[in-house]
């Protein structure tokens, strides 16, 4: 039996207090006798046997109260087992497929990370979820780890952050949990008592974005945030008409916003400015972060004018996980939208439909003044189908389309040369996620830069040396305890104490009522 | 009429005199005094003189002599009695107090003694040692007076000088000691006294007195149980905690206590009368002449 919170057992040094209180409290009678002879055997007798007065039995249960509520409050736990319990949870969708620059996946390099991991512990019974749809596995360490590289990619897509507060009361009888991902930014808390591990595969949380780029009296401004846990120092490129013509660095403590100026108003006429993150070699530019912060999935509905070209453009940064597209046409009823591979082996991934049974692949999409994209300026020359570098040679959905009737918000317009979304926030308040500035400007901002610049700036490549088992500084302690070899598998008894003390409670305060 | 023995106590004791009235007088002394007085046997005669009583006229003196002549009788010492009454501080302790129970016993006891022609010895324990020696009927009402006015206070030291006091009477002489037996050193000296008495010729009747709080401490108030118990007779304090644990030890306490007296009594040839305050004098007077008269 152990104590989590051993410090409220300073509530046992109420009980002497209590006793003490009755004691006090008890009428003292003053007696004259004829003599004390009698007195003083009886007295001498009953100190020998240790009865020294007779309490009420509301003390009695006063007492078990307070040591029954400083038991509960101590949250006392019984050592289950010898053998600690670790819960692996492993993500093999589709993402998770993703390259590396040396060839290998982050799956694999999973695999890999997940095996030294393993072959680390000391003797512990391991519990092994694949991620998304896996049962659970209970086995050896060892057997665990064949296991774990046996496992085949899996091109299913996978809500993390969903799949793991669904197991949260699962996780509670683990002593250690570990989560194996891409993503940190998905990986939830888990239960308070339990050890976190988190193994991270690809590239590390970038976790800075701005917002666009605008035109103020002094120039052009944007601002830039960092989402992360940790202070940043990163660099910032400000280019003119394909030049870069300044750098900026900036130090930003975590969840800090701020400000630059990036070009004042005497910028070469004619030009735009355009704010580049400068790439690290560690840290690439990954603005999918902010989509895996979505806590809920956008909804956009868009004129009958604009379907395929505004749910490509969606898709293709792919920050959609759900769309309600109106009228949308080609895509008669459900439709799901996917981004493989182009067939031909070309590098630059296809949007592919599902509908109705049918698969769409539709060609390249070139914004151009034919379609309902290319007629507002800002997508003019955007070549939509390259704007995302292919993850997967399988097909992952990321989007879905549904028809609805009867509504036909015109939530989408263009007036002029502005580009109006509106969002419908009774059914998503996502728009109002801090996030959101940032990514719906770095969206504009990438279509900007595949106009003027012809590149893609959602080029994005992880590298293997980023493959990295992180050690979460707040669960270091856990970590570190559990390597000692400590058991801590346990069953908590709080509740059961918890109960008691209310059970003490009334009938002392029963017996009290009834005195009176 | 005092207020201690009234008309009340008189109707009881005319009673007890008469319904031991005989066994009494079957009794009789054992061996001549030396005064003469009111006995059986014959000693002299003396010239009468007004006011003597005419039964004791020798009418057949006055016959031959033509003179009135006056019997007298040699008085029996075997009649003699002697009454220790403790009234020392603890005495006035109970609801109604020992010392009532005390007096009345004493003076229910002299003043049978006196009725029956026996010299009656008070020794009144109180804050000092009193003596005082009563014979004849006339007596009574002095006898009653000194045990009435006597107070109630002091140790059990003049008790114990009673012991000395009673070594100068006629070993015949049969002793009464009336007290509650509470020492604080225990019953023990008392005992002692006792059977030297005992051993010294003295007929020994020891009746203790006990009220009720003292046989059952507990049973007047059960919330109570931490008491602070004070010694009337010393001042001596002692803290005494307990409920349940201290009510059966106290019982069992009290009954040895009782025992120990009745044993030693017994073991003695001492006659041994446990009393209750609430009880009417007359119970506990008629079981000690009942056993004396058997």
């Amino acid at each position: 039996m152990s104590l989590q919170e051993p410090r409220w057992l300073w509530l046992l040094g109420l009980i002497p207090l209590l006793l003490w209180f009755w004691r006090w409290r008890a009428p003292l009678q003053e007696r004259e006798v004829a003599s004390l002879f009698l007195w003083k055997k009886l007295s001498r007798h009953l100190s020998d046997a240790g009865h020294r007065r007779r309490l009420p039995l509301s003390a009695y249960f006063w007492c078990a109260f307070f040591a029954a509520l400083a038991l509960a409050l101590s949250q006392p736990k019984r050592i289950t087992s010898d053998e600690p319990r670790v819960l692996l949870l492993l993500e093999n969708s589709a993402r998770m497929q993703a390259q590396l620059s040396n060839g290998a996946t982050r799956f694999s390099k999973l695999q890999e990370k997940v095996a030294d991991f393993l072959a680390s512990l000391p003797s512990c019974s391991v519990t092994l979820e694949v991620l998304p749809d896996a049962q659970p596995l209970e086995d050896s360490p060892a057997k665990i780890a064949s296991h774990v590289k046996a496992i085949a990619p899996d091109s299913r897509p996978c809500n993390l952050r969903r799949e793991l507060y669904a197991r949260v009361s699962a996780m509670r009888r683990f002593d250690l949990i570990v989560i194996g991902s891409d993503r940190e930014i998905a990986m939830p808390d888990v239960a308070g008592e339990a050890n976190l591990q988190k193994i991270l595969v690809g590239a590390p949380s970038n976790n800075v974005g701005w917002v666009g780029l605008t035109r103020t009296d002094a120039g052009y401004a944007a601002i830039v945030k960092n989402f992360s846990q940790q202070r940043q120092t990163r660099k910032f490129e400000i280019w003119s008409g394909g030049v870069a013509v300044s750098q900026r660095s900036l130090d930003l403590a975590p969840g800090e916003a701020r400000e630059i100026l990036v070009a004042e108003t005497q910028f070469p006429e004619g030009t735009t400015p355009e704010l580049r993150l400068v790439p690290q070699d560690e840290l690439a530019l990954d603005d999918r972060l902010f989509l895996d912060e979505l806590p809920q999935e956008m909804r956009v509905r868009i004129p009958a004018d604009l379907p395929e070209a505004f749910l490509r453009a969606f898709a293709a940064i792919g920050q959609l996980r759900a769309i309600e597209a109106q009228g949308a046409t080609p895509l008669p009823g459900e439709a799901e939208l996917y981004l493989r591979d182009r067939p031909q082996g070309d590098s630059s991934p296809a949007l592919v439909f599902h509908a109705q049974g049918e698969v769409f692949v539709p060609q390249v999409l070139r914004a151009n003044p034919e379609n309902a994209l290319g007629r507002h300026l800002d997508f003019a020359g955007v070549e939509l189908a390259q704007a995302w570098r292919v993850t997967s040679t399988m097909e992952q959905p990321i989007a879905w389309a549904r028809e609805e009737q009867g509504k036909d918000w015109p939530i989408l317009w263009s007036e002029g040369e502005d580009l109006h979304i509106a969002f419908d926030v009774a059914k998503s308040d996502w728009p109002k996620h801090p996030s959101f500035p940032v990514f719906w400007a770095a969206w504009v901002q990438q279509i900007r830069e595949q106009r003027s610049h012809g590149r893609n700036l959602l080029h994005s490549e992880s590298s293997d040396t980023n493959g990295i088992a992180s050690d979460m500084s707040d669960r270091s302690v856990g970590w570190s305890v559990f390597s000692a070899g400590k058991a801590q598998p346990r069953e908590s008894f709080s509740d059961l104490a918890l109960a008691l003390a209310c059970l003490f409670f009334i009938l002392a305060g029963f017996l009290e009522w009834r005195g009176r | 009429m005092s207020q201690l023995f009234d008309s009340q106590f008189l109707r009881r004791l005319e009673r007890i005199r008469r319904h031991a009235l005989q066994g009494r007088a079957n009794r009789g002394g054992d061996r001549p005094s030396s005064e003469a007085g009111e006995g059986v046997e014959f000693q002299d005669f003396r010239g009468y003189a007004p006011g003597d009583d005419l039964r004791d006229v020798d009418w057949n003196a006055f016959a031959r002599l033509g003179k009135l002549f006056r019997k007298r009788y040699r008085k029996e010492e075997g009649e003699g009695l002697a009454i220790v009454l403790d009234l020392s501080s603890s005495m006035g302790l109970g609801e109604p107090a020992k010392e009532r129970q005390a007096r009345l016993l004493a003076g229910g006891l002299g003043a049978l003694a006196l009725a029956w022609g026996s010299r009656v010895h008070l020794f009144l324990a109180g804050r000092a040692l009193q003596r005082a020696s009563f014979e004849g009927k006339n007596s009574v009402g002095d006898f009653f007076d000194t045990i009435e006015q006597a107070s109630c206070q002091g140790g059990k030291e003049s008790l114990m000088q009673a012991a000395e006091a009673i070594e100068s009477l006629p070993k015949t002489t049969e002793i009464f000691v009336i007290s509650d037996c509470q020492f604080s050193e225990g019953p023990d000296a008392l005992l002692a006294i006792l059977a030297r008495w005992r051993i010294r010729g003295h007929p020994v009747e020891l009746l203790q007195i006990a009220a009720q709080e003292e046989r059952d401490p507990f049973s007047q108030n059960d919330a109570v149980s931490r008491w602070q118990l004070r010694d009337v007779e010393t001042g001596e304090s002692l803290l005494c905690e307990g409920g349940k644990e201290a009510v059966q030890l106290y019982a069992a306490a009290w009954e040895e206590f009782l025992q120990g007296l009745s044993g030693f009594s017994r073991r003695h040839g001492i006659g041994f009368e446990a009393v209750g305050c609430e009880e009417s004098f007359d119970e506990p007077l008629l079981r000690v002449l009942q056993r004396e008269s058997a």
